[in-house]
């Protein structure tokens, strides 16, 4: 067959057959491919890493990798002699075939677009999935990767993070702090709202806008709840939600407002409380 | 070295110590051949109303729960800078009356915000230290808790007449003129004061000065245009330049002013 020989085939001349030759240089071209894409990505990360968030370097980082690395795995199959129209159909044949026996990385690889394009949460961001809380290291085709607060590592399959609810807790620069107030029947409302009041008033911390607010929840079996909410940065919320418990507990004990325990009242049925007698013991005599 | 005034440039000799009682902050200098030891303790409960200050010589260790910042150098420089300077974050004024401007009325309101302290080695360098005289409370600006900007807040009385307005050692003194050409009353709940775009003055008198802000509200736009005018308020006198403005490219001017008013 007259064939005309590709550049390649030119300067190339190897002491081999044909076909083994061209073997030789599809492997070449892939490897020397697969350093091209790395450099090129990593060219990239160095000259954009400023201007790009770490969410958008992640994504053109792995765009450029894999859209380099296909151009010269075509190439190299056909310079191997694989005719690649065949191949395609092939695969087609052969998707179906994978797709039954892969179902679980199909529908992960599918979700990690989705959650790609969706951009709920970037790299960087803080997420609780179910009770699993973390900052978000890499979004990635399969997976995502979380480290938590002790430093764990941990990967969800995207497949599970389309199904289940995800709360991003830093996508908003100021949350709300809610603390839970237990104060007892005797104490006068207004006061202790005061006294709450004040507390948000004096930490610079807790944002001047929204204001504190002091509501009262119900009136439960042993004291009145209150819910005491107060607004700061998304990054001093933990922070302030202990400072400001402790604060709470260092007022109260000292404008003596009790926090109750829980209490019961025992009733006989009849109208007449029960009469209590205190037994002393008796002085010891000389 | 100036006695008038708590900022300036300060001579130290070698191991020598001084302190500064600035209202709640007090702040204490030593100089060593290689070290300079920056040391500051902020009081629990700080006072923006208080303005008292003192200057002394000092070898007295302050509490333990005082912060201690060494900076080493091949060899200490005789001198240190202390400057005032405006908040690194913009400042929402808020009258402590409600205030409103009638239409076609014209009113420059004195309003007060406040200070930051730099230590630098001389004024190109970058400061070592920079940290507020009395901590103002954080804020949130912004139309809802999804879009707008975390901010400084504090109260102001909004006065109009300059002799009514104290002299007090850590804030300055912006004047805002405010021109309402539209035939709707302005009410005026927020002032979103841009500090960071604003550089300081002092005056003769004792006062920080910063330039003045002019908002103009015409029938045509319901948001108010701004700017900054270059020059400084007639009332301010021959003053001296402290501190150029933190940020000096104003190209988000305009989306800093989005929402001037609240």
């Amino acid at each position: 067959m007259a064939k005309t020989d590709s550049f390649l085939d030119q300067l190339i001349n190897l002491p081999v057959s044909d076909k083994a030759e061209g073997f030789i240089i599809g492997g070449l071209l892939l490897a020397f491919g697969y350093f091209i894409a790395h450099l090129a990505t990593k060219a990239f990360v160095r000259t954009m890493s400023q201007r790009l968030t770490a969410h958008q370097l992640l994504v053109w980082r792995r765009g450029i990798f894999y859209f380099l690395l296909l151009l010269f795995t075509i190439s190299s199959l056909h310079e191997m002699g694989f005719k690649i129209s065949v191949l395609l159909g092939a695969a087609g044949v052969f998707t179906v075939a994978i797709g039954f026996a892969s179902q679980t990385s199909a529908s992960n690889l599918i979700s990690g677009l989705f959650l790609i394009g969706e951009g709920s949460f970037v790299v960087g961001d803080t997420i609780q999935v179910d009770k699993t809380i973390g900052d978000v290291l890499s979004v990635d085709l399969l997976s995502i990767k979380l480290r938590t607060a002790d430093n764990v590592y941990v990967r969800i399959p995207n497949e599970q993070l389309i199904k289940s609810v995800v709360l991003n807790l830093t996508r908003f620069p100021i949350r709300r702090v809610l603390i839970n107030v237990s104060i007892s029947y005797k104490e006068d409302i207004a006061k202790v709202r005061g006294i709450l009041l004040a507390i948000a008033e004096k930490n610079v911390l807790v944002l001047d806008e929204p204001r504190a607010q002091v509501t009262v929840q119900n009136f439960g079996d042993s004291a009145i709840s209150l819910a005491f909410s107060v607004w700061t940065r998304q990054e001093n919320f933990l922070d302030i939600r202990d400072v400001m418990q402790e604060s709470i507990k260092l007022a109260f004990d000292e404008h003596h407002v009790e926090m109750p325990f829980p209490q019961i009242t025992f009733n006989t049925g009849e109208m007449s409380p029960f009469t209590l007698q205190l037994q002393r013991d008796q002085p010891p005599t000389a | 070295m100036t006695t008038q005034t708590w900022w300036g440039e300060h001579h130290f000799d070698l191991d020598q110590t001084r302190r500064w009682h600035l209202a709640g902050l007090d702040l204490q200098l030593k100089r060593s051949a290689q070290e300079w030891h920056i040391q500051s303790y902020r009081h629990p409960q700080q006072n923006e109303d208080e303005h008292s200050w003192s200057i002394e010589e000092s070898i007295e260790n302050l509490p333990d729960t005082s912060i201690l910042r060494r900076y080493i150098f091949n060899q200490t420089d005789e001198n240190m800078l202390i400057l005032p300077a405006l908040a690194d974050r913009s400042v929402v004024i808020k009258p402590i009356d409600p205030l409103f401007i009638p239409a076609n009325q014209s009113v420059t309101l004195f309003v007060s915000t406040p200070l930051w302290l730099k230590i630098a080695i001389n004024k190109h360098e970058k400061p070592l230290l920079d940290i507020p005289v009395i901590r103002p409370t954080d804020t949130w600006f912004g139309s809802s808790p999804i879009r707008g900007e975390i901010c400084y807040a504090t109260k102001v009385f909004g006065r109009i007449d300059l002799s009514q307005l104290p002299i007090r050692a850590f804030r300055a003194v912006t004047p805002v003129q405010i021109d309402n050409h539209s035939s709707q009353t302005m009410p005026i709940e927020r002032i979103n004061i841009p500090t960071a775009l604003l550089p300081l003055y002092s005056a003769t008198d004792g006062r920080l000065w910063t330039s003045t802000i002019a908002v103009e509200l015409t029938n045509n736009g319901r948001i108010p245009k701004l700017r900054i005018e270059p020059h400084l308020h007639q009332q301010a006198g021959v003053a001296t330049l402290q501190n150029a403005a933190r940020v000096e490219n104003q190209d988000h001017f305009n989306g800093l002013f989005e929402h001037f008013f609240d």
